[in-house]
């Protein structure tokens, strides 16, 4: 597929006010559902990501419709903002639709403590951190685990975490997927993906990852808020972004080459290469399933690790008896296995959300205990600088998009672009002008992440509150951030 | 003539890289690749490893060799900024490469951003009025 060019083209059904439709036609095998007002809308047709959106819904044993988020933009293969569900035997498992960066995630800590308390030593705070949680090309975090550590924590996940101390059993309830993919086999890693990410546990990494001190900045429903630990306007929160480091990418490059290699007439076959799947059935999809399984593990002890870090900062800096109870922990890069009503029958589907977030509803049995008359906590961080949110899963997200809602901000610019329009040290300055510190390990970093080189969060979380695929419940923002 | 130049993508990043041969286009696509994380030229080559890659098309030869920088980048911790006696040769359909890279500590240097992996998207190889033209995105 070319990647030049636009979706201008396109030929857009009306739904309704917050759903569009791409109908069936030619090698699609189902519709193609967009959540997105008429002004998203525009922007997604500047690139090809309704293109690949419609290229999703030509695989193999996909259910229902294919599904875009808000913040759809191109990304490899499927768009990034892309949920699709197959079959699991008819279907297929797509590398490129969990992405690269397999459980590229979000944990989000809340505190006790007020942004007052915190503000004079901001800055402090921020150097700590940043001197416990590596971050940048080549930083090594400070676990150190010998070869069967290394395996035993990709295949229990946090459980792992919990026997080390690194994590409580509470934190491991507030874990998507208790902080355990059970399919999870680390002998089906490549021993390279288990060298690039021996020495990364605990680092933060770089690109649009980041740690942010946040602030309570509005709550929309206070009942709801209430559960999840989040109390008054003002309060302290820490937001954590990143995922399996070099260990998930490489295993994402090892099984493109695999599905290349061992099912070429199927690549050949695509309309775009890069859609490369394996037949759900297949000896390769369950590997696939399981090492990615092993590498959205490594993901979960990666945030325990930096969350424990990040306790140890806030005890050392405010006192032992501050604590920083995990909200939750949920990933925007998986695949899944999920079991859904689809034709009148109940189904256990293999469900992609690539940059989308999963988003349960209250009553869900795989909902924690503490979040189950809610739903748990969806977490929406925004881009840097800009206001992070919390919301609740809905009955429609699970009807209509596979308990699927956004995961961010998506991209409007090129980092290339970003960087020749921002410089780091003004937007540096702009966010101080704005009491938001930064501590980043370069200017360039900035400038690439710039907050204009993104849509709008605001716009897209009240997109997916109004089309009823998330509800609203609070409004972060930052005043500190760390990035790589 | 220019070594390497890059390309917008909304979420990635793209590079082309150029050479009077495949091997010196290969060499550049490592150069740009490096010069996205910092300023390649002024990285030392202190450093040398021998670099051994696969394929069964030059397409993929090409992002096989630059997915096993990349490792070595997150292994060794090796940023590479010279290449020496870089060969491809080729036996029946398969393409096989070799090259001694030469480097530095990444800790040595300030690096921006990261590079998670290199892609199938977009990629070209092309033979132009006696120039070759390597193309590919990075996931970053």
């Amino acid at each position: 597929m070319d990647g030049a060019g636009s979706s201008r083209c396109m030929k857009l059904k009306k739904i309704s006010d917050y759903q569009f439709e791409v109908e069936k036609e030619g090698k699609m095998n189902v519709p193609l559902r967009i959540f997105a007002n008429e002004e998203m809308l525009k922007h997604m047709q500047e690139d090809l990501c309704i293109q690949q959106g419609i290229n999703m819904a030509t695989l193999p044993g996909i259910y229902k419709h294919a599904v875009m988020m808000p913040d759809a933009h191109q990304g490899y293969g499927f768009p990034v903002g892309g949920v699709a569900v197959f079959d699991v035997e008819k279907g297929c498992i797509s590398p490129g639709g969990i992405g690269y960066d397999i459980n590229c995630s979000v944990s989000l800590l809340a505190s006790e403590l007020d942004k007052t308390d915190i503000e004079p030593k901001i800055n402090q705070l921020l150097d700590k951190i940043f001197s416990l949680v590596p971050c940048g090309v080549g930083e090594k975090g400070r676990v150190r685990l010998n070869e069967k550590e290394f395996d035993e924590m990709l295949n229990t996940g946090v459980n792992f975490a919990v026997k080390r101390g690194f994590a409580t059993p509470e934190d491991r309830e507030h874990c998507e997927e208790y902080g355990l993919m059970e399919e999870a086999d680390a002998s089906k890693l490549s021993q390279k993906a288990k060298d690039r990410g021996f020495h990364q546990l605990g680092t933060l990494g770089a690109g649009n990852h980041f740690l942010e001190i946040q602030y309570v900045d509005e709550i929309f429903d206070p009942k709801i808020a209430k559960i999840f630990g989040i109390t008054h306007e003002n309060q302290v929160c820490v937001m954590i972004h990143c995922g399996s480091r070099g260990l998930g990418h490489q295993n994402c490059t090892d099984y493109l080459r695999i599905a290349e290699t061992r099912f070429p007439e199927i690549t050949h076959g695509l309309v775009d290469r890069e859609l490369a799947y394996f037949p759900a059935s297949s000896k390769e999809a369950r590997d696939y399933f399981s090492a990615m399984s092993a590498a959205a593990n490594f993901a979960f002890v990666n945030h325990r690790i930096i969350t424990h870090n990040i306790r140890e900062v806030f005890a050392e800096i405010f006192g032992p008896n501050i604590e920083l109870p995990l909200v939750y922990h949920i990933a925007h890069n998986m695949a899944k296995l999920e079991e859904y009503v689809i034709d009148g029958k109940k189904r256990i589907v293999y469900v992609h959300r690539k940059g989308a977030t999963r988003a349960l509803p209250p009553g869900h049995p795989n909902n924690p205990r503490k979040y189950m008359e809610t739903g748990h906590p969806i977490l929406i961080p925004g881009s840097m600088g800009t206001s992070s949110y919390v919301l609740a899963g809905t009955e429609l997200a699970f009807n209509e998009t596979f308990a699927s809602t956004p995961h961010g901000a998506g991209r409007t610019m090129s980092r290339h672009q970003a960087m020749r329009l921002y410089r780091g040290e003004k937007i540096k300055g702009e966010l101080e002008h704005q009491k938001i510190h930064v501590k980043a390990a370069s200017w360039r970093g900035i400038s690439e992440e710039a907050p204009l080189a993104y849509k709008n969060v605001d716009e897209v979380v009240k997109i997916a509150h109004s089309a009823g695929i998330g509800k609203l419940v609070a409004r972060l923002k930052p005043f500190g951030v760390i990035k790589g | 003539m220019r070594k390497f130049q890059y390309f917008s993508h909304t979420a990635e990043a793209g590079l082309r890289a150029f050479g009077k041969t495949i091997e010196e286009a290969f060499l550049n696509a490592v150069l740009a690749m490096t010069n996205m994380l910092t300023p390649v030229l002024k990285i030392k080559p202190k450093k040398q490893i021998t670099v051994r890659a696969s394929g069964d098309s030059l397409p993929n030869l090409l992002v096989n060799f630059l997915n096993e920088i990349l490792y070595i980048l997150d292994t060794k911790n090796l940023l590479v900024s010279k290449i020496k006696k870089l060969k491809i040769t080729q036996k029946n359909k398969k393409f096989a490469l070799e090259a001694k890279i030469l480097g530095d500590n990444a800790r040595n240097y300030k690096t921006h951003g990261d590079i998670k992996a290199v892609t199938y998207h977009q990629l070209k190889i092309e033979k132009k009025r006696g120039k070759w033209m390597v193309q590919v995105v990075v996931d970053v």
